[in-house]
């Protein structure tokens, strides 16, 4: 498909090959928006975000189940810049389409699509967001003292910091290496210079 | 990934016992592995799904409920399909998996890493061996717990059953996660190896990983819906009877 950078891009998930091929066709000559991908359910959605980087995921709430009542956000993961838009043709909870930044119904015309998705107050670009991904000098610090296998406990005490705050900047680490293991950041810290083998042995 | 609850819409078969085998393959190439896994071998020439199967002594709706797992992967069976499933073929197709991972998936993987770090500065590539060897020792040892003690348990559930104090349902909760150092693994070699001329070689080693993930998500798929729900089953009418 054929990328323009002014546009929104909109990833639809929907089971209904119908409506999804109905919902394309209204987007094709909408102003400001272009469907880049559609998947007619959610496994693969993660994958789905990372190769099309969507503005907008557009989602039937129907094809999830909601016994868990977890948020459907963090249920899938999908990122904070990104906004979720429900796609309903069937009475749907409340509480669930509370969850959404807003709602379409498939009575929409182009014109109400368009309103709808105009309306959405943006959080964040995500194109400024990928900036700043390497880890600070500080999370170097701490990423050091965790692969020489010291507690948070004793990771605090050494920086004058709360284990609150270590456990946040562990977290940071994890989210922007990719890498979860103890043994895997130890390999990032090797390759980074941050230890020496012997360190390890 | 597969703790999702969700439900297909599509509830179509996608592949049918009348159709030829040789077209299961071209409409999805994984099912390869199904066959070759449930001991089919290629050269069938027109034959359909059907016939071979009869042949080979598989059972044909397992053979199709696998390949619908594979390409649907939130298809969940109905319980009557699950019921009809012959456990052992299950256990076979499983095993089969095993034994492919043990003797050629992660010997390939193994094969290319060497090269890698041979390649690399003899510090980057000490440390990338020995997280290798401990992600393949992890494996190896899920595998061997499941090799062990899971499938002899179902085996002899099937063939004298009487109730046991281990239950298919631990072995869902102990379902250990091999993910992890994977995707590190894959972090590791797409980010942080320096630039060093490996590329075709990173490429290729990447592309195995990839696969080899693939495969075990979609193997672990296929324990999550059938095995261990056939099994539940089974259980059930031993504590009923």
């Amino acid at each position: 498909m054929q990328v323009d950078r002014a546009k929104k891009r909109i990833l639809l998930i929907e089971p209904s090959l119908m409506v999804s091929k109905g919902f394309a066709s209204l987007l094709d000559d909408a102003i400001g928006y272009q469907l880049v991908a559609t998947s007619s359910n959610v496994s693969r959605i993660q994958e789905l975000i990372v190769s099309n980087r969507p503005d907008i995921v557009v989602f039937n709430p129907s094809i999830m189940s909601f016994q868990h009542r977890t948020s459907i956000r963090s249920f899938m993961n999908i990122p904070s810049e990104v906004a979720l838009v429900a796609l309903v043709y069937t009475f749907v909870d409340e509480w669930i389409m509370a969850q959404f930044d807003a709602v379409l119904t498939v009575n929409d015309d182009q014109t109400q699509i368009v309103n709808k998705l105009n309306g959405i107050k943006v959080t964040a670009n995500s194109s400024d967001k990928a900036e700043n991904e390497e880890l600070s000098e500080r999370e170097n610090e701490i990423l050091g003292c965790v692969v020489k296998g010291m507690t948070n406990k004793e990771i605090a005490e050494k920086h004058f910091i709360s284990i609150h705050t270590v456990i946040t900047h562990r977290k940071n680490i994890v989210r922007k290496t990719g890498i979860k293991s103890v043994s895997g950041l130890t390999v990032y810290a090797l390759l980074n210079n941050l230890i020496t083998y012997e360190d390890i042995e | 990934m597969a703790n999702l609850t969700t439900y297909s819409m599509k509830n179509y078969p996608a592949f049918s016992p009348q159709m030829k085998m040789a077209d299961l393959i071209h409409v999805n190439y994984r099912n390869l592995a199904v066959l070759s896994r449930l001991g089919i071998s290629l050269g069938f020439g027109e034959k359909t799904v059907d016939e071979v199967c009869k042949r080979h002594n598989v059972d044909v709706n397992l053979l199709l409920l696998i390949c619908n797992v594979l390409l649907d992967t939130d298809m969940i069976p109905a319980e009557e399909q699950i019921a009809k499933c012959p456990v052992e073929q299950v256990i076979r197709y499983l095993q089969q998996s095993h034994q492919y991972y043990l003797n050629v998936a992660l010997p390939n993987i193994q094969i290319l890493l060497d090269r890698l770090v041979e390649a690399c500065n003899e510090t980057h590539g000490k440390a990338l061996n020995r997280f290798f060897n401990e992600y393949r020792k992890e494996v190896e040892s899920h595998l061997a717990h499941e090799d062990q003690t899971v499938f002899p348990y179902i085996m002899q559930l099937l063939n004298a059953p009487k109730k046991s104090k281990f239950s298919i349902r631990q072995y869902k909760d102990r379902h250990a996660n091999i993910e992890v150092k994977l995707t590190d693994l894959k972090n590791i070699i797409i980010k942080y190896i320096p630039y060093d001329n490996t590329d075709n070689l990173r490429d290729e080693l990447l592309i195995q990983l990839f696969n080899f993930e693939d495969d075990l998500n979609r193997h672990t798929l296929i324990e999550e819906k059938l095995l261990v729900p056939s099994v539940i089953l089974i259980e059930q009418n031993i504590s009923l009877s």
